[in-house]
């Protein structure tokens, strides 16, 4: 049941008006039947993203045929919540148990993880917490007051601008290298590589399959998560005898972080703000920007969260970085969050999804036999707004819901740690075999969990490894299509304003802190070569 | 843990990486970069237009970088080990024979895995979960068998159930009877 107390063509009145159609969007929401719905996609939302094997997308794609028994507006609401629920609850196991629940959580698990391992448990899921209701605050509400403003420039965005961003996230990745920029390099254009294989994405010729069916359908980045990840951290674990859940738990009956985890406030401490205030501010924005980028989505909006939290703290905590910094859980966290609200844009206004899980939701719009597109505002204010209302309730829900949802997940303190590690592995198994059901994908996740463990013990880190392959696929088919487009001149990069800018932001971004610590940087080769300051 | 297994793993973890490995590592990197750099030769004329760079463009240019990158991180450990007196050959001494009881541990739980990946186009997940968390658990030392057997049945059956008949993936059945087994199972529910 939809409230008729919309304003009619309120998409493009003043701000009162859109306030007006707000409230009347809650009032939509706040039906009992829709309450009810509100809180299974919730529910649905967290499991989802919490459990590694499921994600948003696969349960927004099983919930699908069920909305066709309800109005639009109820139906397409419920997947919007699954959708937000989902990006946050990744988070828990990533923290957790360092297995990312969802792909959205992957940068996640760099410091939330060593946060657990260093009896901060508490604080890193208050942060993530935290975080991401505030991004997803943030970004539903940019999308409800800009989404015809991001529209219109997401629609003027070519090629060119798309793979200027992307470089500019793959040159980010001489901060997350910092403490060895050429092993860091070298894992990131590992990555790249390994997102080649398969069908050429213009041409559709095979590369590099050898004949193999397995090597054509191309290297599934979700096993290659879950097996450096979360299957190296079983091996390590193992080996080091050492416990999934810092602070006295993972074992007979757990420390006084845990106890603090159940029973303390839902928000981040106090001092935490003055720490990651910065980084809340401009990765909400910079979260939905990338969102709005069709085929960006929630992950790249963290990957990008991540590098970016580490431009914007100061030099002594971005060196902490991966080492449990709330920082580092702030950042991808409050990212992904607004990245997910900011893929509804091109899926509303024009009609384009900006990630997987809006692909669906787009289906289920044509399902119900609306065609989402410029009008949609105009033409369906009451259903539009219901979404917006309800995405922002879920994030505050996300944050309410909070302590019980961690309480629950953390009696897995009282399961032995050979127990818990025995259901990682099973968990890992099904999550590598569920998205695709090819059994190769088993043996993807477990050789890069074996070689992640001996590459980390190196100081090869997988993080970039991970960003390439993520981000290449993305960016080769953009390359090529600027260039096809542009009769083969280069120049096309530097013509066109904003991947100009990008592009020389990228450079800048990674040159620049190398030439600023030039000293720092200096020193740390110097300490390669092992030189002393004699010497010098 | 004996006290004397306590005090290699100590020391074991007071041992930085060995820079004979690092370099190993990297040379790995390189040899992997220089086969598919020739391999990518073949996908030169691929391209939709003529002004399209082709299909070898992208998977060159990163294994360009690898090489680079492989190459500088090489300068930078020779150095490293020449300056810190560390010698390349014996970094692969026989360190890693010598088994603890952790690493015992560690070849059995990487062995079970393997045995439980391969088990799954025969004997599918419904039959092959259980048995893999008894056996995988029990290896790396829970040892209360009553408690393992519960967990492990109960286990199995929640996550086939969950993931066949409530999110409608279906895990590996099998072959034969295993096969039965499972489709049986499924359609309990």
């Amino acid at each position: 049941m939809i409230v008729e107390s919309v304003a009619a063509g309120a998409g493009s009145g003043p701000v009162p008006l859109i306030v007006q159609d707000l409230l009347a969007g809650f009032g939509n929401v706040l039906t009992p039947f829709n309450m009810f719905l509100f809180f299974v996609a919730i529910t649905l939302g967290m499991m989802s993203g919490a459990i590694p094997g499921l994600n948003g997308t696969m349960t927004v794609v099983l919930m699908v045929p069920i909305t066709y028994a309800m109005a639009p507006d109820s139906g397409i609401m419920m997947l919007a919540v699954i959708y937000a629920a989902a990006v946050y609850a990744g988070s828990i196991s990533a923290i957790l148990f360092k297995v990312p629940g969802a792909p959205e959580a992957i940068m996640t698990t760099l410091d939330g993880y060593p946060m657990n391992q260093n009896g901060q448990l508490r604080e890193a899921i208050s942060t993530a917490v935290f975080a991401s209701a505030f991004g997803g605050i943030v970004g539903t509400l940019i999308l409800i007051f800009f989404s015809p403003v991001l529209a219109e420039f997401a629609i003027q965005l070519s090629d060119p601008e798309f793979f200027a961003v992307i470089l500019l996230g793959l040159a980010l990745v001489s901060t997350i290298g910092a403490g060895n920029i050429t092993k860091a390099t070298m894992m990131m254009c590992f990555g790249l590589f390994l997102g080649v294989f398969g069908f050429d994405p213009l041409t559709g010729v095979p590369r590099f399959t050898f004949g193999s069916n397995y090597l054509a359908s191309g290297i599934d980045f979700i096993p290659v998560i879950l097996g450096v990840f979360a299957f190296s951290e079983v091996l390590k674990q193992i080996q080091s005898g050492g416990n999934l859940i810092g602070g006295g738990g993972g074992g007979e009956g757990g420390g006084s972080d845990l106890s603090k985890a159940t029973s303390g406030s839902m928000f981040p401490p106090l001092n935490y703000f003055r720490r990651f205030g910065r980084i809340l501010g401009v990765n909400s924005v910079m979260g939905t920007v990338i969102g709005v980028l069709p085929g960006a989505g929630a992950t790249t909006g963290a990957l990008f969260g991540y590098t970016f939290g580490q431009r914007l703290v100061p030099k002594s905590v971005r060196e902490k970085f991966g080492t449990g910094v709330p920082e580092g859980v702030a950042a991808p966290e409050v990212a992904n969050n607004a990245a997910a609200s900011g893929a509804f844009v091109p899926l509303l206004t024009l009609g384009i999804p900006g990630s997987a899980t809006t692909a669906v939701i787009l289906a289920a719009f044509i399902l119900h036999g609306i065609r989402p597109g410029p009008s949609l505002i105009s033409q369906q204010g009451p259903l539009v707004y219901t979404i917006f209302a309800a995405l922002l309730l879920a994030n505050v829900a996300i944050l309410l819901m909070n302590k019980p949802v961690v309480r629950l997940f953390l009696q897995v303190r009282h399961i032995p740690r050979e127990l818990l590690l025995s259901l990682i592995v099973i968990f890992t198994v099904v999550g590598a075999f569920a998205t695709r059901n090819i059994m190769a994908d088993l043996w993807t996740m477990f050789l890069f969990g074996v070689a992640a463990y001996y590459l980390e013990k190196y100081n090869y880190s997988v993080a970039p490894m991970v960003i390439g392959l993520v981000l290449g696929p993305l960016a080769e088919p953009s390359l090529r299509r600027s260039l096809t487009k542009a009769g083969g001149d280069w120049m096309v990069f530097f013509q066109r304003p904003v991947s100009a800018l990008m592009i020389t932001l990228a450079v800048f971004t990674f040159f620049i802190p190398l030439i600023m610590d030039s000293t720092q940087f200096g020193d740390r080769i110097r300490k390669q070569l092992g030189l002393t300051e004699l010497e010098r | 843990m004996s006290d004397e297994e306590r005090t290699v793993e100590t020391l074991r973890e007071q041992t930085p990486p060995s820079v004979a490995r690092d370099i190993g590592i990297t040379v790995v990197f390189l040899l992997f970069a220089a086969t598919f750099l020739v391999l990518s030769e073949q996908f030169a004329g691929n391209r939709i237009s003529q002004y399209d760079p082709g299909s070898s463009l992208w998977p060159r240019a990163a294994l360009l970088v690898i090489v680079a990158a492989g190459l500088l991180n090489l300068v930078l450990l020779y150095q490293r080990a020449k300056t810190n007196d560390e010698s390349v050959l014996p970094a692969f001494s026989s360190e890693v024979m010598t088994l603890t009881g952790k690493q015992r541990q560690y070849v059995l739980a990487i062995t079970i895995s393997v045995v439980f990946f391969l088990s799954q186009d025969y004997v599918g997940f419904f039959v092959s979960a259980p048995i893999f968390l008894f056996v995988f658990s029990y290896a790396i030392g829970y040892r209360n068998l009553v408690k393992l057997t519960v967990f492990s049945i109960v286990t199995g059956l929640i996550v086939f159930f969950l993931f066949r008949n409530v999110v409608n993936i279906a895990l590996p059945y099998g072959t034969g009877p295993f096969r039965e087994i499972s489709i049986w199972a499924a359609n309990l529910f």
